[in-house]
């Protein structure tokens, strides 16, 4: 052992070197393998983001086409108060101008109940929705009527006037006929309309 | 350049391999040598190893090698052909040794090589290991004849267990005295039985007369098979030669005589570890370069194609927000219009229709009638009929819709007889369910065909029978072009 040692000194230039060579290379193979690892994490990290891009591309060209498409009735329906903060009063005076402009006699009732969030349409009347909660949530109102002495018809043609003259979209939720006479019947409907609140600072400059 | 040095009894010789053939030097060459003994110190010993293994059994043959040969560093122990059972093959009972001793005058023929020593065999291991051919026999006697000297070794079991040098027997009647003298030692210390069988003997350099004679002592000749065995056999210096340079087992020159050569062959060995440690190096790694420079690539594209999305993109933001609203709130409009207000079920349609069903019945007339909208998961018709409806709501099941329920009272004039009540009631419900989407649910001309069948208290003011329908119909426009698909 003590003469493999010697010659091991003797060589220790020659050991050195291969070792410094072995470990550079040790080094520099690591260290590219490093790179390349790191880089392919980078490139797919990258090809991730082009992916979601070209979803999100495509998303806003149907987002575009369908803005492009339905612009004209989504304009007309906010013409027609769909969008944004509802003229509520507005609406009663004009059943009461309906009302008039078609020259029923018998006194009508009214009721506007308080808006009500679409999906609890049907649950009972409660605190209106702050206009924060609200924004862009579908709200309901419920406006209901009652005449008496009146012919089915005549509520039919005050609803169809109504529906010419009121800035507001609704449906025919429910109407009840009843007590039947000889001048007409008593007639109880509800008319529901539906509303989008907006953030004052979404609303369009026209 | 391969050399070796043949240090023999009458002057150390240097032979080089020139031209396929060993041919003898005047004078030492460059680089390392191998050298080769031919002397009569050639000294074998057997010793006798108990059963021990690994690590103990080599420390106790190191120490039986420096007890026997004290005086020389020139010593050995042979490697053992494995014989016998297996406790004796994986632990040979007998182990021999080798020697140079004394080593004087290797000593003396040692200091004038300035060269470095690749090792040192004598030749009795050379052509031991010569000897050791599959076709040759495991008991066998070598017969190296030179010129002033024969060379005589004795293989059992493929192991050298006897050699000798023999100076001055070049004669026929010489060198086969000095085997048959070898044999009856040979018998006499019962290396061999006396008397079994015939000996073989490889003759290498001999006399070619020898053979016969040798013959009629019960020794034959034998000769190693194959074409350059055969040849080595009469070239034995070429073979012994081309042997040694292979550096066999069996070398004895101590370490510190052959430091320089190891020294050299360290340097060698690093310098190749290099190269080979360089060239993996560069294997592995060119997968790395390659694999940097695609991922360059890739990532140049993918950052140019990200840019110009980018752009792209905000390009579409900026043609959307000149419109002044956003998709969803657009999306959400529509919607909301679509399902809560276009396609809403129409009062004046429907109540149309429902006129024109009830007007057939001469005599009948409504008495309340309640229209009303109900959502997709409301039962109707459950409050006068007192339980949930059993028949399908209108729209399909797996989707509920939103619908319509009618709720209608009818007076009948109170002298209207049962067949007459149960005819019109009947009628009646037939034309509710023609009505596009309808479907009755509660069914006053069942109960009359069913039921106890009475009049009104004699005690009631009015003269009137009131039947109450219940029907369902499509809350929606499109679920009444759906339903009206079908008919």
């Amino acid at each position: 052992m003590t003469g493999w040692r010697s010659i091991l000194l003797r060589e220790r230039r020659s050991l050195a070197i291969l070792m410094g060579v072995a470990l550079s290379c040790g080094v520099a193979v690591l260290a590219l393998q490093l790179l390349a690892d790191t880089l392919s994490a980078e490139v797919w990290q990258l090809d991730a983001v082009v992916r979601e891009q070209r979803v999100q591309l495509n998303l806003k060209q149907d987002n575009l086409r369908n803005v492009r498409s339905h612009i004209a009735r989504y304009e007309r329906l906010r013409s027609q108060g769909l969008v944004g903060t509802p003229d509520r009063p507005l609406w009663v005076e004009e059943l009461i101008a309906s009302h008039g402009r078609l020259g029923l006699s018998t006194p009508l009732a009214y009721q506007l109940q308080v808006p009500r969030r679409l999906a609890n349409a049907n649950a009972p009347s409660t605190a209106p929705p702050s206009q924060d909660e609200a924004v862009e949530e579908p709200l309901v109102h419920d406006l209901q009527f009652e005449m008496r002495n009146v012919h089915e018809v005549d509520v039919l043609r005050l609803i169809q006037d109504f529906r010419v003259h009121v800035k507001g979209r609704f449906r025919v939720n429910a109407c009840r006929f009843s007590e039947p006479r000889d001048s007409g019947m008593t007639a109880q409907c509800v008319l529901r309309f539906v509303t989008i609140p907006t953030a004052p600072a979404s609303n369009p400059a026209n | 350049m391969a050399a070796v040095l043949l240090i023999t009894a009458e002057r150390p010789s240097w032979w080089a391999k020139k031209a396929g053939s060993w041919q003898e030097l005047p004078q030492a060459p460059e680089g390392p040598v191998w050298v080769v003994t031919d002397l009569t110190e050639e000294t074998l010993v057997e010793i006798s190893v108990p059963r021990i293994f690994g690590n103990d059994r080599r420390l106790f043959v190191q120490r039986q090698l420096i007890n026997r040969f004290p005086d020389t560093a020139f010593r050995t122990a042979l490697a053992s052909h494995p014989f016998g059972n297996l406790m004796s093959r994986l632990a040979p009972p007998k182990q021999m040794l080798m020697a140079l001793d004394p080593a004087d005058r290797l000593k003396a023929s040692m200091a004038l090589v300035h060269t470095p020593v690749a090792g040192l065999w004598g030749i009795s291991v050379l052509l031991a290991q010569l000897g050791q051919a599959h076709s040759l026999p495991d008991t066998l006697l070598i017969v190296l004849g030179q010129v002033n000297s024969t060379r005589i070794v004795f293989l059992k079991h493929r192991t050298p267990v006897l050699t000798r040098l023999i100076a001055g027997s070049n004669t026929v009647a010489e060198q086969a005295l000095e085997v048959v003298r070898t044999v009856r030692h040979l018998e006499n210390t019962h290396v061999i039985a006396r008397g079994t069988g015939r000996l073989a003997a490889l003759l290498l350099g001999t006399a070619p007369d020898l053979a016969p004679v040798l013959s009629r002592d019960r020794i034959d000749a034998v000769v190693r098979h194959g074409q350059r065995a055969a040849a080595a056999d009469v070239h034995w210096r070429d073979a012994l030669f081309d042997l040694v340079c292979k550096s066999p087992p069996g070398q004895l020159a101590p370490l510190s005589l052959r430091s320089g050569y190891l020294a050299q062959q360290v340097k060698k060995g690093a310098r190749l570890a290099m190269t080979a440690s360089v060239l993996a190096a560069l294997v592995v790694a060119s997968n790395s370069v390659v694999s940097i420079m695609n991922a360059r690539s890739l990532q140049a594209a993918l950052t140019s194609t990200a840019s110009r999305l980018t752009s792209e993109i905000a390009q579409l933001d900026a043609s959307i927000a000149s419109f002044g609203v956003s998709p969803e709130l657009l999306r959400k409009v529509l919607a909301l219009d679509t399902e809560e207000v276009d396609t809403a079920a129409d009062l004046h349609h429907q109540l149309a229709a429902l006129s024109h069903a009830v007007a057939g019945e001469a005599g009948a007339r409504v008495q309340t009638l309640q229209w009303q909208v109900l959502g997709p998961l409301a039962t109707p018709c459950t409050l006068e009929s007192g339980a949930a409806s059993s028949a399908p709501a209108a729209g399909p099941a797996s989707e509920p819709a939103r619908k319509v329920e009618i709720k209608m009272t009818m007076a009948f004039a109170a002298d209207v007889g049962p067949r007459l009540l149960l005819s019109q009631s009947s009628h009646l419900t037939e034309r509710i369910n023609a009505m596009t989407g309808a479907t009755v649910l509660q069914d006053p001309a069942r109960a009359l065909r069913n039921a106890d069948i009475g009049s009104s208290g004699t005690d009631r003011g009015d003269n009137q029978r009131q039947l109450t329908w219940c029907a369902v119909l499509p809350g929606s426009k499109q679920s009444s072009i759906e339903a009206e698909a079908p008919r």
